[in-house]
């Protein structure tokens, strides 16, 4: 079974067209601190898990866009029966907006980029 | 792969019990098992105090770059009934206080610290924070129990706990 927190991963592309995955062929990762934010045209978050989908999210540089970071929120909550991660969002933060993916359906919500999803 | 978090219950500022499975139980006693013995008593004046228990996170294993903003808050709403509530506070140097006492803290209401003003675990071990171990600050919990609070067992009430991954 796949944690709720692995069941995506990234993927950037830069404007030379390079593509920087968060795991390697080998299966080795790579820190999203590879990424320059300056020159990402394309960035991903990809399902590893059926049933999920992807979102893709297209940088528009001539107007300005521009990546600024991607993090990820995990959610742990006692309810009684211990403490379990309950959720993971996988956050895409550019200078215009954020993108949210729920780890568990793979819902996508779009904020303002100041604004942070506490659940 | 993302970093395994944990809570703990802790009995020093560096020992403590995976809470992953196991409910975090307000007892009379100093002790993290999870039955019905050492139950709280209903005082015929004044307020009972639980003995406090201590919360940490623990890093299982390592985030690719670090965790940072560790946040803790509740639903906002006491649903354990009249006369019956949650304390807590951040110790300072956030090494705990240790051993566990079942005196008043002295805390702020747990209730009222939500998504939207979260409890910041991050004051006192400052982030961000890499590898694996006992990371960020303690959260002390008290239970008080006045004479006004009814008897029986009650309903668990939702902690969460949040945290940023690089």
């Amino acid at each position: 079974m796949v944690r709720i927190q692995d069941r995506y991963c990234w993927e950037a592309e830069h404007a030379d067209k390079r593509v920087f995955r968060q795991y390697g062929a080998d299966g080795s990762e790579n820190p999203s601190t590879l990424i320059r934010p300056e020159e990402v045209v394309r960035f991903s978050i990809l399902p590893r898990v059926p049933g999920l989908p992807r979102h893709d999210l297209l940088m528009d540089r001539t107007r300005g866009e521009r990546f600024v970071r991607r993090f990820g929120r995990g959610f742990m909550k006692e309810r009684g029966g211990g403490m379990q991660n309950v959720e993971y969002l996988q956050c895409v933060e550019t200078n215009r907006y954020r993108l949210w993916v729920f780890s568990s359906t793979g819902q996508g919500v779009i904020t303002h980029p100041e604004f942070e999803v506490y659940l | 792969m993302a970093a395994n978090v944990q809570i703990h219950e802790m009995s020093n500022a560096t020992t403590g019990v995976d809470k992953t499975s196991g409910t975090v139980r307000f007892k009379s006693a100093d002790e993290a098992t999870v039955d019905t013995n050492n139950r709280l008593q209903i005082p015929g004046a004044g307020t009972d105090y639980s003995y406090t228990k201590q919360l940490r996170a623990y890093f299982n294993s390592a985030p690719s770059v670090d965790i940072q903003n560790l946040r803790a808050y509740s639903d906002g709403g006491n649903g354990f009934g009249t006369g019956v509530g949650v304390q807590y506070n951040v110790p300072a140097g956030g090494l705990g206080t240790f051993p566990n006492v079942d005196s008043d803290i002295a805390g702020t209401d747990l209730f009222t610290k939500t998504s939207g003003s979260p409890i910041d675990l991050d004051v006192n071990n400052t982030g961000p924070h890499t590898g694996t171990g006992y990371k960020g600050d303690i959260l002390r919990l008290q239970m008080t129990v006045a004479s006004t609070a009814s008897s029986g067992q009650l309903t668990a009430e939702t902690l969460t706990v949040a945290y940023d991954e690089t």
